[in-house]
């Protein structure tokens, strides 16, 4: 099994760096000179310009520039962000924890509710209970999540007990630690809700399916044929085989609800990646921009290498092969 | 075409619906300009976030053509409206307007319905500027859709043709291939989207701006397709009947297109068909955040643009949501069509 | 001699074709009663029909079966419960398929084990493992890691675990290769005898029938044409044809005319008669010797079993 993560790694390699490399790219595809566009910028000290040049050697050859910005990843080192004028790599680690937050509340949200009731339609393949279901999952589907948060803010709005925007409200500085994290929690409620509800659907339909191919399995009938109890038949042999497939997904989900939190933050006003970056793209603040992007890139590859951790875990057909 | 509906049909009621609601929607689209009241761009400031109009069939008791009242500001901060119940306006078909140039030639100034100023038929309420909202989403229609369209179009040639020399010829084209489509897979795909709209200048012309979305959009779905294509043809590479016709000595560029890439048309067609909705989602994301489509042409996108981060407009004037609606409407039909699509092919089903 | 399992006229349909039409046998204490047949004969429904198992869209539609003295077709989810895995146990055609993928071969012995209460599972098990020659350094393995031939052993020791009475191998060997056959066979024969076992060996190979059993039954298209011991001389057509013909008898089975009024093999036989086509063939005893064909009429040793006094 450690052969096996040890492979993943190596082949990440290749990855990260074609995704430098890209990000890199698109820096330099940019029209218009940065040097130049800095200088005319009153707000940004002569220093701070010498510096970038020095850092990002942005006065060598493109493909000295390159290694210079591959150093600077390695380092950690991600620019200046000429609007806020702060490292990069320091306003994206506030807003990484809020969207981190917002996309692990949804989808253990989304999760809890949409297994049970995947493995409960299954189950009850073509009763009224599983065609409810899968008409409500097809409502998730099809709900574009920008439209539902903007729905829910202006029914929030019509009440005062919701807090909309922001992640905490403005009151006693010296308010102790579980008021503050019950306050953080309730302004993450409606980005939240939001996210899970457009997640739940397709999650719904596919553990559905895997358990329906799980149930019809012939080992199922096997274990009745055992005369095992039914709780066991259903929930240790169909449901750990139908999970198997949902691991990977695990890892993919990552993927999908860093878009999806970004779309619903700036919405809701969550601030988190999606609304930074947003705002790097509305000021032309390119080297936030890329900030943003490679982060987002880091976050998913560490998604998909869990899922596959996690699916080695469960299945012995890859972890001793 | 005959055998698509009749297994269309035998899908059931809803793919049925699907399909039909969306060629409807798209025929609306095609037709816009003859289906509005008011020209997308026509700002009455006098009625700015107006409520949707109500149409009356009946006074004092007695039916008559279904007609609606003038409405007076009472309220200019609070934008509140009133009915000034002294004057019946009724709803003409046909009726007179502002001349426009229909589908951009065509000078008239007849509309398909409408009701004599200084009453309006706002069937949806208005913006801001007093502009039809009505009008503003059945134009705005046209654009989300087609812009969603031609993306998928050609994200899908393209990856459909990538994908085929990937597979069939195999080597370092193959290897090239997969890492790029890899290190494209590997960014979210919001972010990706954002970031490719950052190199370019915000404010472009509004040809530039559709292209430039079309390009972008594009861009962000070919890699998946790609791959998936590629897999499908190393496999239909090794059947037996692409092995006969290499022994007659037929070239392999007519192989792959006229053997190889017809066989991934079942699948390829599904998968547009469950794609469309993101491509339409994305521009729509993109003309929310302000830099896709960009006034005065409407897009369902832009059209909620002042509802975001602006709360007063928002809980003021929750019509201006409804281009939501719109979207969620075409996406649940696109979902019901790809399903279906999705058992027809299946060769579970056959 | 004691007898364990009675079934009696039993018929099984599927929408309107009859899958199994009043089938009826008897097994006793320590037989291996072995049921031949092509693929689409039926055999499989009857054995999952024992264990009240069919797939939906197949319904029972008439007759009984006792097993010890209880009708298992009116017993309850929870007497089934008892039944199953406990006092009738069954062994598939591909052990690959039949055991989860997931689990260890040792656990998947120790859960059936649990399932009938025993003290301590796991020793069972192990002692299981044992009895079915496995060497006990697989206990913790799972099914990809064995061959065939052990996960079928797998499966026998997780079905003798609890010690039924009655044991249903729906073609255990079909899917292994010869040698490994013989081995199970013989593993089989002897476990059967160690624990005076009762065995439903379903097959669609003759000769092996012949090597195994006590008494041998031949299922066409869902009847049961002729039962009888090895010993005896066979008497019905379609036996004669399974038996060393090594003709493809694949097209037999798969016609569809479920309602002839004569013989159901008539438009195969090589010895019909026009009797054959206007009458159904009587079903014919002599001793335990039962044949389906109009040629044991003109047997003295036969005579006609009267159907109507069964409980149809």
């Amino acid at each position: 099994m450690k052969r096996l993560i040890a492979k993943r790694l190596i082949h990440l390699l290749p990855v990260l760096l074609g995704m430098s490399l890209a990000a890199f790219f698109i820096i330099q595809a940019a029209p218009g000179d940065f040097f130049s566009q800095m200088a005319l910028n009153p707000e940004i000290s002569p220093e701070t310009i010498s510096l970038m040049k020095q850092e990002f050697g942005l006065d060598k050859p493109v493909a000295v520039q390159y290694l210079y910005w591959l150093k600077n990843l390695a380092l950690g080192n991600l620019g200046i962000s000429f609007s806020y004028h702060l490292p990069v790599t320091t306003l994206i680690r506030f807003r990484l924890l809020n969207t981190l937050s917002l996309a692990f509340f949804s989808m253990m949200l989304s999760w809890l509710i949409a297994l049970p009731l995947g493995v409960f339609a299954g189950y009850r393949e073509r009763s009224i209970s599983d065609r409810l279901s899968s008409a409500f999952a097809y409502l998730s589907i099809s709900m574009p999540s920008f439209f539902l948060a903007l729905l829910c803010v202006y029914l929030a709005s019509k009440t005062t007990f919701i807090p909309i925007g922001g992640t905490r409200s403005v009151f006693d500085i010296d308010a102790g630690l579980w008021s503050r994290f019950v306050d953080y929690f309730k302004h993450l409620l409606l980005p939240g809700l939001v996210l899970a509800f457009v997640n739940i659907g397709w999650l719904f339909r596919l553990m559905r399916n895997n358990f329906i191919e799980a149930y019809g399995s012939p080992y199922i009938r096997a274990a009745w044929a055992k005369g095992l109890p039914v709780p066991q038949i259903i929930f240790r042999h169909a449901f750990k085989n139908a999970l198997n497939p949902m691991f990977t997904i695990l890892g993919l989900e990552i993927g999908s609800l860093l878009n999806g939190a970004a779309l619903v933050e700036i919405v809701t006003n969550w601030p988190g990646m999606g609304s930074l970056m947003l705002d790097a793209v509305l000021s032309q603040d390119l080297y936030l921009v890329m900030g943003s992007l490679i982060i987002g890139g880091v976050l998913l590859i560490a998604g998909n290498l869990i899922g596959d951790l996690l699916l080695m875990a469960n299945d012995p057909r890859i972890r001793l092969s | 075409m005959k055998i698509f509906l009749t297994r269309l049909n035998a899908c059931g009621f809803f793919a049925a619906a699907g399909f039909w609601s969306l060629v409807a929607l798209y025929l609306i689209a095609l037709c816009a300009d003859l289906l509005i009241p008011y020209p997308y761009d026509l700002q009455m400031r006098d009625r700015a976030f107006h409520p949707p109009i109500r149409i009356h069939i009946m006074e004092k008791g007695q039916v008559r053509i279904p007609f609606v009242y003038q409405s007076t500001l009472i309220d200019p901060v609070g934008k509140k409206y009133q009915e000034d119940t002294s004057q019946r306006y009724p709803i003409r078909l046909f009726a007179q307007g502002v001349e426009r140039k229909m589908f951009g030639f065509w000078k008239t100034d007849r509309y398909l319905f409408g009701v004599s100023e200084p009453a309006g038929i706002h069937l949806l309420g208005t913006d801001m500027y007093g502009r039809d909202i009505f009008s503003r989403i059945v134009c705005g229609g046209r654009i989300s859709l087609s812009i969603s369209l031609i993306g998928v179009i050609l994200s899908f040639s393209f990856g459909m043709l990538t994908g085929g020399i990937s597979g069939y010829f195999g080597g370092v084209i193959d290897q090239i291939m997969m890492r790029a489509t890899e290190i494209l897979m590997v960014f979210p795909s919001f972010y990706l989207m954002l970031s490719l709209r950052a190199i370019f200048p915000l404010s472009l012309s509004s040809v530039q701006i559709y292209l430039l979305i079309v390009v972008i959009l594009s861009f962000i779905g070919w890699a998946g397709l790609a791959r998936i294509i590629r897999g499908m043809v190393l496999s239909i590479r090794e059947e037996e009947y692409v092995l006969a016709a290499r022994s007659v000595g037929v070239s392999h560029w007519r192989i792959l297109f006229f053997h190889i890439l017809p066989n991934t048309f079942s699948y390829a067609i599904t998968a547009v068909t469950l794609a469309v909705p993101g491509y339409i989602v994305g521009e729509a994301a993109l003309s929310l955040l302000g830099i896709g489509i960009q006034e005065p042409y409407p897009s369902w996108g832009n059209i909620l643009a002042s509802t975001v981060g602006n709360l007063r407009i928002l809980s003021d004037a929750p019509w201006m949501l409804l281009p939501g609606l719109a979207i969620f409407f075409v996406l649940v039909n696109f979902n019901l069509l790809g399903d279906a699509l999705r058992s027809v092919f299946d060769p579970k089903n056959w | 001699m004691k007898k364990i399992l009675s079934i009696t006229s039993l018929s099984v349909r599927h929408r309107e074709r009859m899958i199994l039409n009043r089938v009826s046998l008897e097994i006793c204490e320590g037989e291996v009663f072995c049921l031949v047949g092509e693929s689409g004969s039926g055999k499989t429904t009857l054995a999952l029909s024992l264990l009240r198992l069919l797939p939906p869209g197949l319904s029972l539609c008439g007759g009984s079966i006792f097993f010890m003295g209880k009708d298992l077709l009116k017993a309850s989810a929870k007497e089934l419960f008892y039944i199953r895995g406990k006092e009738i146990s069954m062994v598939f055609q591909e052990p690959s398929s039949y055991l989860n993928p997931l689990f260890t071969v040792g656990y998947q012995i120790i859960e059936t084990a649990a399932a009938a209460g025993a003290s301590n599972p796991e020793e069972a098990a192990i002692q299981a493992f044992g009895e079915v020659d496995l060497p006990l350094k697989f206990f913790k393995s799972y099914p990809h890691q064995l061959s065939g031939g052990m996960q079928q052993r797998v499966a026998i020791a997780s079905a003798l675990v609890n010690r039924p009475r009655l044991l249903i191998a729906d073609e255990p060997t079909t899917a292994l290769d010869v040698i490994t056959t013989e081995q199970i066979l013989s593993l089989l024969d002897y476990l059967r005898k160690k624990f005076s076992l009762s065995v439903l060996f379903i097959t669609h190979n003759l000769p092996l029938a012949f090597r195994f059993a006590t008494k041998i039954g031949i299922l066409y298209r869902g009847e049961l044409v002729e039962s009888f011991s090895p010993a005896s001389q066979y008497i019905h057509p379609y036996t004669a044809l399974l038996f060393g013909s090594g003709k493809n008898l694949a097209g037999y089975c798969s016609s569809d005319d479920s309602t002839l009024t004569g013989c159901t093999f008539y438009q195969f036989c090589p010895e019909r008669e026009r009797r054959c086509a206007e009458e159904k063939p009587k079903i014919f005893l002599s001793g335990t010797h039962a044949v389906q064909c109009w040629k044991a009429a003109s047997q003295s040793s036969f005579s006609p079993l009267d159907r109507n006094n069964e409980n149809a």
